[in-house]
């Protein structure tokens, strides 16, 4: 988290007791934090232009601009552009609509910055890790897809896990290896402890070290042998 | 089993024409065809006739004594002629001049009733003295008896009977060999004189039958004597007509040793006997006519007599009897189809005479079982040929032409060797069989034409009606669409607001503005929704339906609604898909257009793909779903690492999902294929090339 400088919260939902509600209780548990909050589409967009917010908390259903109809669509395409034009902006989606963002997936699973969902209906508690997630640039994206068990990810991910545990590389290795840039690979490395459920932020206050509880994980569930 | 069907449904389609036959058949066992039967063998007869002519009689010339002889004789006041016989001593006068000319034999046809007889036994006398005469006497009813006086001798060798039997119509096609009396047998005096000819002059011998003994045969006179008859060739064996030959089996006289007359042709045919006169024509055309008169005055050729069987007999129209024959033969009636009696003997006689000497054809007919075998095959034909083209103008000159066919067959059969067959019921069966059964196949044909037009209209009918179905699930499911939507917007919009209201009015501090400006928000959120369902309900997208139910816009980028597609089947419940431990996903966007039919297209290929993976993966832990770009195509591949199945049923057979891909594949003008993927499973591909847009 990051303390030199302010962190800016946007708070995106087109109810204003939801809005307030929230911006009451992110102010709470981040007393120094400055929130904002935006209503429509428009509004969104307006509050990005002068520079991106830390941290993104954004309702899905959305009027494109005050007095319109709220639709999830907006929601949508409005994540998409900003991701687009962010690739690391910290994003949590406060939905009822959290599904519909399967399709987004490609998008999703390429953004750079934090990314957790969570529904409106979730204990406070619960609320704040996935916020918290979202601003330490985590994901947390398993509720978007079905409930098959199986562990869905990208192949890079997969040579990433393989290339660490059976082949001992490190980080900078692997990146040479995938030709990408060593951020990319610590990136991949977020959204692989996503797919094997693995909470960073528990596993670092049970003091337990990171990478060996995933090689762990992805041996239990077959990833490597 | 199903041969035995086919058989029996045949069977069934052929009874009208194997009653037909049968009824034929029965019309003919109880001789009703008979009358059909003899039209078709006279006419049989006369097209020969007229056919073919034959040299005039160098063994038979008749001896008439006509009613010039006749009136001489009542003219002449010594004589003591009645005017219904003939004075035994004019006969014996002719029979002297006659016998001066040397002939081979000589058959006298005047029965002893119409001799008046002398006391001096002129005619007896001469007969005992001379055994090439040969005198008749009648055996049917009337029976006529021989001339008295006779030698025993001559009783035994000179006795013939000139019988003929005459057919229910009154018609004689027939000649007696041997007639059957109280005590013995009797030679026809047709036979007699063939007999005595053959025999004298050309050395040929009368025998018992030798493939039908119960016939005759003439066989050469064995030169030692010694040879064993049976042991010589025969020249000719005669047809025997049997009770039931050909169309007799109305008859019940079919008794003695009786044959078919195949009587002689003209010397003339059929124009020359138009072109010239007719009556002087017939006089020499069969047989040589000498008139009594003329032998009496000695006024005669003696080639026509010398050597030759001379058949005496009345011709004179007051005396003669007429007999009807079914050819005009008679060289001495005005009608020509009335015989008089040296005619009919001299026809017969030839007959035997020309089959021995000269090949000539005797008429015979087949044995029973054949002849309805003939009849029922020709009727099978008949069945036949109503399938030999689909055209019935075609069948019918087909029939016409096998009718054709049957009347050469049979004239030919009778022209070249005597065999009459069975011509009219076989014709009958023919045409009544093909005419039916032209019409029967024409009639099944339209049939089936008709019950083809049904089940296409059937047919048509189903698919529309799938259609409707699938258009009714379509509008069902949009239906409860559109509701999730309006009760999640519900939900989500004036039900917020309510909510917010509600808490806001149990608040003291409220204003009637606030609660006003609330109200209103309500009141326009709530027609908002109105007017968004309705639109929602318009709107016509194109959509992509999965198998759960699920339905999304084909409009969405392709990337979008593949993750969407791949998400919603992975957890359908298929076997094959929980076992998977990993999936392996990785769409990624199309860099360029496509409709939303063919995106739709392509989402249901992905559908499909993972749900073969489901219903035949065995085992499988491992699925790799991708959609790759490279520098020309877009890929997307299906990939599992299933138990390895040599048998796989979509390797091994092409289903309707392959199919589909296939075309998918030719619409996007790349390529489509399925293929077991090594080490193991299964692995399905469809790429592009992306100049496609």
């Amino acid at each position: 988290m990051p303390n030199d400088q302010i962190v800016r919260i946007l708070v995106v939902d087109d109810h204003h007791t939801v809005v307030k509600g929230t911006a009451a209780f992110l102010q709470n548990h981040y007393s120094d934090a400055q929130i904002e909050t935006a209503s429509t589409v428009e509004e969104t967009l307006t509050a990005f232009q002068t520079s991106p917010p830390n941290l993104l908390i954004l309702d899905l259903s959305l009027p494109q601009e005050p007095e319109a109809e709220a639709r999830p669509e907006h929601g949508i395409a409005l994540l998409k552009q900003l991701m687009e034009q962010y690739p690391e902006l910290n994003i949590a989606i406060q939905s009822t609509y959290v599904k519909t963002l399967v399709r987004v997936l490609h998008e999703i699973d390429d953004h750079e910055g934090g990314f957790t969902t969570f529904d409106k209906g979730l204990p406070e508690t619960e609320v704040f890790k996935r916020v918290n997630s979202a601003l330490d640039g985590f994901s947390y994206t398993r509720e978007i897809k079905g409930k098959h068990p199986s562990i869905q990810l990208k192949p890079t991910w997969l040579k990433v896990i393989k290339l660490a545990f059976e082949e001992g590389l490190q980080d900078r290795a692997i990146a040479k290896e995938l030709s990408v840039q060593e951020s990319t690979v610590r990136h991949y490395w977020k959204k692989i402890y996503d797919i094997l459920e693995i909470d960073p932020t528990d596993e670092r206050q049970d003091g337990k070290n990171l990478r060996i509880r995933t090689q762990i994980r992805a041996r239990e569930r077959g990833l490597i042998d | 089993m199903a041969n035995f069907d086919s058989y029996l449904k045949q069977l069934q389609q052929w009874r009208i024409g194997l009653g037909v036959i049968f009824s034929i058949t029965l019309l003919r066992l109880l001789g009703i065809s008979a009358s059909l039967e003899f039209l078709a063998f006279d006419r049989f007869l006369g097209f020969l006739q007229s056919s073919k002519t034959e040299p005039v009689s160098e063994q038979i010339t008749l001896v008439s004594l006509d009613q010039d002889f006749l009136d001489r004789l009542a003219d002449d006041p010594g004589n003591s002629l009645r005017q219904e016989k003939i004075p035994e001593a004019s006969l014996k006068e002719l029979l002297q001049e006659l016998l001066r000319h040397e002939p081979a034999v000589m058959g006298l046809d005047i029965v002893s009733e119409r001799i008046s007889p002398t006391d001096e036994q002129q005619l007896s006398q001469i007969i005992n003295q001379n055994p090439e005469i040969v005198t008749v006497e009648k055996i049917l009813s009337p029976p006529v008896p021989p001339l008295k006086n006779l030698s025993v001798q001559a009783q035994q060798a000179q006795i013939a009977a000139n019988d003929f039997p005459v057919d229910w119509d009154g018609t004689v096609r027939r000649s007696f060999l041997i007639l059957e009396k109280e005590e013995g047998f009797r030679e026809s005096l047709s036979l007699r004189l063939a007999n005595i000819y053959l025999e004298d002059q050309k050395n040929i011998e009368l025998d018992n039958g030798l493939i039908d003994s119960e016939t005759i045969r003439f066989h050469p006179k064995s030169h030692d004597g010694l040879t064993e008859s049976k042991d010589i060739p025969t020249l000719i064996e005669v047809p025997r007509l049997r009770a039931n030959s050909g169309a007799y089996h109305r008859e019940n006289d079919i008794y003695g040793l009786q044959t078919l007359l195949n009587f002689r042709r003209s010397a003339q045919d059929g124009l020359q006997t138009l072109l010239h006169f007719r009556r002087s024509a017939q006089e020499s055309s069969v047989f040589p006519i000498i008139s009594a008169s003329s032998v009496l005055q000695n006024d005669v050729k003696p080639e026509l007599l010398n050597d030759r069987i001379l058949i005496i007999g009345i011709t004179a129209p007051s005396l003669a009897s007429y007999s009807l024959t079914p050819l005009e033969i008679s060289q001495f009636s005005e009608i020509s189809s009335q015989a008089v009696g040296i005619e009919l003997q001299a026809h017969a006689t030839s007959q035997l005479i020309s089959a021995v000497l000269d090949k000539r054809p005797l008429l015979n007919s087949f044995s029973t079982p054949v002849e309805y075998l003939w009849i029922i095959s020709v009727g099978l034909f008949g069945i036949g040929v109503g399938r030999l083209s689909t055209s019935t103008a075609r069948n019918l000159l087909s029939l016409g032409g096998m009718l054709l066919l049957l009347l050469m067959i049979g004239l030919a059969t009778m022209y070249f060797w005597g065999w009459w067959l069975p011509i009219a019921p076989c014709f009958l069966v023919l045409s009544i069989n093909g005419v039916a059964y032209i019409a029967y196949y024409q009639n099944e044909r339209s049939w089936k034409s008709l019950i083809d037009e049904r089940d296409r209209v059937i047919s048509e009918r189903d698919l529309a009606l799938m259609d409707r179905d699938r258009a009714m699930n379509d509008l069902k499911s949009e239906r409860s669409a559109t509701i999730e939507t309006a009760i999640n917007e519900i939900h989500n919009g004036p039900l917020q607001t309510l909510a917010l209201l509600i808490r806001r009015s149990q608040s003291p501090h409220i204003e009637a503005a606030e609660l006003q400006g609330g109200l209103q928000t309500l009141d326009h959120e709530i027609r908002r929704l109105g007017e968004d369902l309705s639109q929602a309900a318009m709107a016509s997208k194109i959509s992509l339906r999965l198998g759960n139910g699920q339905r999304l816009d084909a409009s969405l980028p392709l990337h979008e609604l593949l993750y969407s597609v791949f998400d919603n089947t992975l957890n359908r419940n298929f076997p094959g898909l929980r076992t998977l431990r990993l999936t392996l996903r990785d769409f990624e966007p199309y860099p360029g257009d496509l409709t939303p039919e063919l995106k739709r297209d392509i989402g249901h290929f992905i559908e499909e793909a993972i749900c073969n993976v489901g219903k035949h993966a065995i085992d499988a832990t491992q699925l790799e779903a991708l959609g790759q770009v490279s520098e020309q195509s877009y890929s997307l591949i299906v990939r599992d690492n299933s138990a390895p199945a040599a048998n796989h049923p979509l390797i091994l057979h092409k289903g309707k999902g392959t199919q589909q891909a296939e075309n998918l594949a030719h619409q996007l003008k790349g390529n489509f294929n399925r293929k077991p993927h090594r080490p193991s499973g299964v692995v399905c591909e469809l790429s592009w090339p992306l100049s496609h847009s």
